[in-house]
């Protein structure tokens, strides 16, 4: 018995070694088993690059190619004779309800071009395993049409466009090199870039909001707040008064958030709103709110820093005295809507529009306020350009054999007003219509339509942001905001203008690091954003001092918040350096 | 014949009751989950939102339900769900009973062996890259028959099958067959099958509920939305309300869409998407009961 034990471990230890080192053996030869990229000329792979490279963008070298487009400028339409198709993996919307064959632009760019799409449509909820599954396992389709969060760990496979764009998408080069480098870096690894994102200039991304019931405020004779001492009268207001008018004086809330673990979203709809107030922005690389901020040219961690106790200790003192609802770390979003449409809410910090909060009877009476003033300046975060961007969304892989007509084609969709606007909006009628004075306004009537929604006719009848769609500032200019969006937009113009005079001049510059250091700060992060939820919430139910704040020093340090904020002051002096 | 009755000690009351009430309790915690979700699907959001609704619907809408019914993927959805449980079932029961029964016989050469293998694959299996890339080759991405027959065979399926057949189908039997001249292939379908009725439903009932609530092979292999269970157009559903669009979007109507109309859709869609199966469960419960008894018991 123990003889054949001993064969069996042996024969079991052989079996072990062997995979072992067939497994080295198989990850060494994977690259070279892959199908050979048809790699863009003198294109230096990410591999080679193991430094910070520039994330500034390449002088472009050479105009328009002379095969496809014009001396002046235009399209050669069709791109080829015969009809030629491309394999594309597409995220498709939650709120597409319907085809393909229902986004305009698509149609309309496979008849000019003679380029078609043989689109495999994937769930968005199923999308990031799909794309795992097919980069892992090398079966790449042409193209991806929609955001890969991670490609930083699939540049091996993806195109670098970088020195094809001016060649065979000159609008869109001159774009992302020229006039907004900052989205170049933004999207670009190590100076390279290998997948196209989707801009809106001047769409204003702030997406906090302070808002206040105006109507409450009268009934309890009181003005607007401009301090964080007024708020704190007017909620005591709230509170003691019967200030919703019902006849009950004890149903107020006065002042009510949704958790702060919101997908980690720490600042849209919660309490860390507050840092605004206290002079703090809530920043990190391409627009993450990692509680870091730059000041001076120095990155600092801001739950460690004196404004962020004050803020605390002023939240609790709200909380101690019954004016923040004692839901607000535990309700979602709907909890919060029931509550506010019911007029059972005061004041919030939210976001957006004021009706996704307050519904819209309520929503009449609410007005949008600047963050209340501290001992310390008001801050907001502001996008570098002011835009809105989604990354990664039009990924070009090694297995395209006609890339530069993947590139084309993305060119034709955004040459023109015209075009662009179905790409983004999709066509007049769906979600929005031209007014009188020629601007185009939403749609609100969805009668005998399939969606029932703003959002729902953008994802139906446009790829909206499932390709590298751009619209420019003038673009914009183009659109009219009516009713509650003019309020929402007015507020970004009164945040960010001479009367909020808060827009955060040191906001951290847009910018890849390496695939490295991105690891090494998101595992970092993972780790302290836990301890922070908590931190926060214990502090403003329970109080803070002397004693906890300094526990909390020590808490941070054993997370090691020093190499975190090392970490993102390499990446902030190498992208400012970068900027001259 | 005279009724004995058994004297019950003061210690088997208290027992009895501890165990009486125990069992209520936890028949609340099962049950009042699904009741308050079926409430809810019919109730006031705004109303369920402030903890307003607890043992009655209030504020009655059926917005949910015509929402989600309007749905033509819903309905497209129900038909390939219905298609991939009956064929994967049938599929599923086709292997796993003769290859249960296979291996429960002592004459079987190898089936030590074989079942060893079988064992093995229970604890390590190549893993979802490799089994794409084989689905993959073998040109069977986008197509029922891959989320029919993939994962519907599991070793333990066969095992519990096995040992049905082990406990239940004596030696004895087969011997009295033979001396009448039964072969082994008539014997199995004329004597082993209609006494399995237990193990078949048995079987077949962990199949079809496996592959009705299954969602995760469509969502890996299939990118046609023509052949999508209803699993993940439930899903979509679901998530379509919880997403949030930009707030340039965020019009009153897509406002109250997700904050009222979403919020039912959740319950609507458990709902919709549970209650055929449930329905399928007193049918199947006789014989649940006895099967998940197999090989509790020696002897």
């Amino acid at each position: 018995m123990k003889k054949k034990t001993r064969v069996l471990s042996a024969i079991l230890a052989a079996c072990m070694l062997a995979a072992a080192a067939t497994s080295c053996s198989s990850s060494g030869n994977e690259s070279s088993s892959a199908d050979p990229a048809p790699a863009a000329p003198d294109a230096p792979s990410a591999a080679d690059n193991n430094e910070a490279a520039a994330q500034t963008p390449p002088e472009s070298t050479g105009g328009p190619s002379s095969q496809y487009f014009n001396a002046d400028g235009s399209m050669i339409l069709p791109l080829v004779q015969e009809e030629t198709r491309f394999r594309v993996l597409w995220n498709k919307q939650p709120n597409d309800k319907g085809t393909m064959a229902d986004k305009v632009i698509l149609n309309q760019a496979y008849e000019a071009t003679g380029i078609t799409w043989d689109v495999e449509e994937v769930s968005e909820q199923g999308w990031d395993e799909k794309v795992s599954v097919v980069f892992a396992s090398n079966d790449l389709p042409d193209l991806f049409c929609g955001k890969i969060d991670n490609l930083i760990n699939f540049t091996d496979q993806c195109l670098d466009v970088t020195d094809m764009l001016p060649e065979y998408a000159p609008y869109m080069a001159d774009f992302y090199f020229n006039q907004y480098p900052a989205i170049f870096g933004a999207e670009a690894f190590e100076g390279r870039m290998y997948s196209m994102p989707q801009v809106r200039v001047n769409n204003i991304c702030y997406g906090g909001g302070w808002e206040i019931n105006t109507r409450w405020l009268k009934n309890v004779g009181m003005e607007l707040p401009e301090t964080i001492d007024d708020l704190y009268e007017v909620l005591k207001a709230f509170r003691d008064q019967d200030a919703n008018g019902n006849g009950d004086p004890n149903d107020e809330i006065p002042y009510s958030f949704v958790k702060i673990d919101a997908n980690n979203k720490v600042g849209e709809r919660g309490v860390t709103q507050w840092m605004n107030a206290f002079g703090m922005i809530n920043d990190g690389a391409n627009k993450a709110e990692h509680y870091i901020m730059a000041e001076d040219g120095k990155i600092i961690f801001t739950p460690l820093d004196q404004r962020f106790y004050d803020m605390l200790v002023y939240l609790n003192k709200l909380y101690s005295e019954n004016l923040i609802d004692k839901d607000s770390f535990v309700q979602e979003v709907t909890d919060q809507y029931a509550k506010a449409t019911s007029d059972k809410i005061g004041f919030a910090t939210c976001g957006g529009l004021i009706t996704e909060l307050w519904g819209e009877t309520v929503s009449d009476d609410i007005e949008y306020i600047l963050p209340p003033k501290s001992q310390y300046d008001r801050a907001l975060k502001q996008s570098d350009p002011p835009a809105e961007l989604n990354l990664h969304v039009y990924t070009i892989t090694t297995a395209c054999e006609q890339p530069e007509l993947l590139l084309l084609f993305q060119e034709y969709c955004n040459t023109g007003f015209d075009n662009r606007v179905l790409s983004l909006f999709g066509p007049e009628g769906g979600a929005w219509l031209w007014n009188d004075e020629e601007k185009m306004v939403n749609n609100s009537d969805f009668t005998d339509k399939p969606y029932a929604t703003v959002a729902q006719a953008r994802a139906t009848l446009a790829p909206n942001y499932r390709m590298a769609s751009i619209m420019e500032e003038g673009d914009e200019g183009k659109r009219e905001y009516v009713g509650f969006s003019l309020k929402y937009n007015q507020s970004h113009k009164d945040f960010y203008g001479v009367a909020g005079g808060a827009a955060y001049g040191e906001c951290f510059p847009l910018g890849n690091d390496t695939a490295e250091n991105t690891a090494e700060r998101s595992e970092m992060f993972a780790e302290i954003s836990t301890y922070l939820q908590n931190f926060i919430a214990e502090s403003i139910m329970n109080g803070i001092d002397e004693a906890k704040w300094e526990a909390h020093k020590t808490n941070c340090q054993k997370l090691n918040v020093e190499g975190f904020v090392a970490n993102y002051q390499a990446l902030y002096d190498s992208l400012m350096s970068l900027r001259g | 014949m005279a009724h004995t009755r058994v004297h019950r000690s003061r210690q088997d009351l208290v027992i009895d009751s501890v165990i009486g009430i125990l069992s209520v309790a936890i028949l609340i915690a099962s049950a009042y989950p699904l009741y308050f979700v079926l409430i809810a699907s019919f109730s006031d959001p705004t109303l369920i939102a402030t903890g307003q609704v607890t043992f009655f619907p209030k504020g009655i809408t059926t917005s949910a339900y015509e929402y989600i019914l309007k749905e033509k993927n819903i309905w497209l959805g129900y038909r390939n769900t219905i298609i991939y449980t009956i064929a994967s079932t049938l599929f599923g029961l086709a292997v796993t009973i003769p290859g249960g029964y296979a291996l429960s016989r002592k004459d079987f050469i190898g089936r030590g062996i074989l079942m060893k293998l079988l064992t093995f694959t229970m604890f390590f299996n190549g893993g979802l890259i490799p089994t794409y890339i084989m689905v993959s080759k073998m040109h069977m991405l986008n197509t029922r028959f891959i989320l029919i027959v993939l994962g519907c065979i599991t070793v333990f399926n066969v095992i519990v099958a096995r040992t049905f057949f082990t406990g239940n189908i004596p030696d004895e039997l087969l011997e009295a067959a033979s001396i009448d001249g039964c072969g082994n292939t008539r014997f199995f379908f004329s004597i082993v099958l209609p006494l399995s009725k237990t193990i078949i439903a048995v079987i077949g009932l962990y199949i079809a509920v496996w592959q009705w609530n299954s969602y995760f092979n469509a969502l890996i292999y299939v990118t046609n939305r023509e052949l999508l269970p209803l699993q993940l157009v439930m899903r979509d559903l679901l998530i379509q309300g919880q997403s949030l669009a930009s707030s340039e979007d965020m019009d009153a109507a897509s406002v109250k869409y997700l904050m009222e109309i979403a919020q039912l859709i959740k319950y609507g869609v458990i709902v919709v998407s549970t209650l055929p199966i449930i329905c399928v469960y007193p049918f199947a419960q006789k014989y649940f009961v006895k099967g998940v008894m197999i090989g509790s018991v020696k002897g």
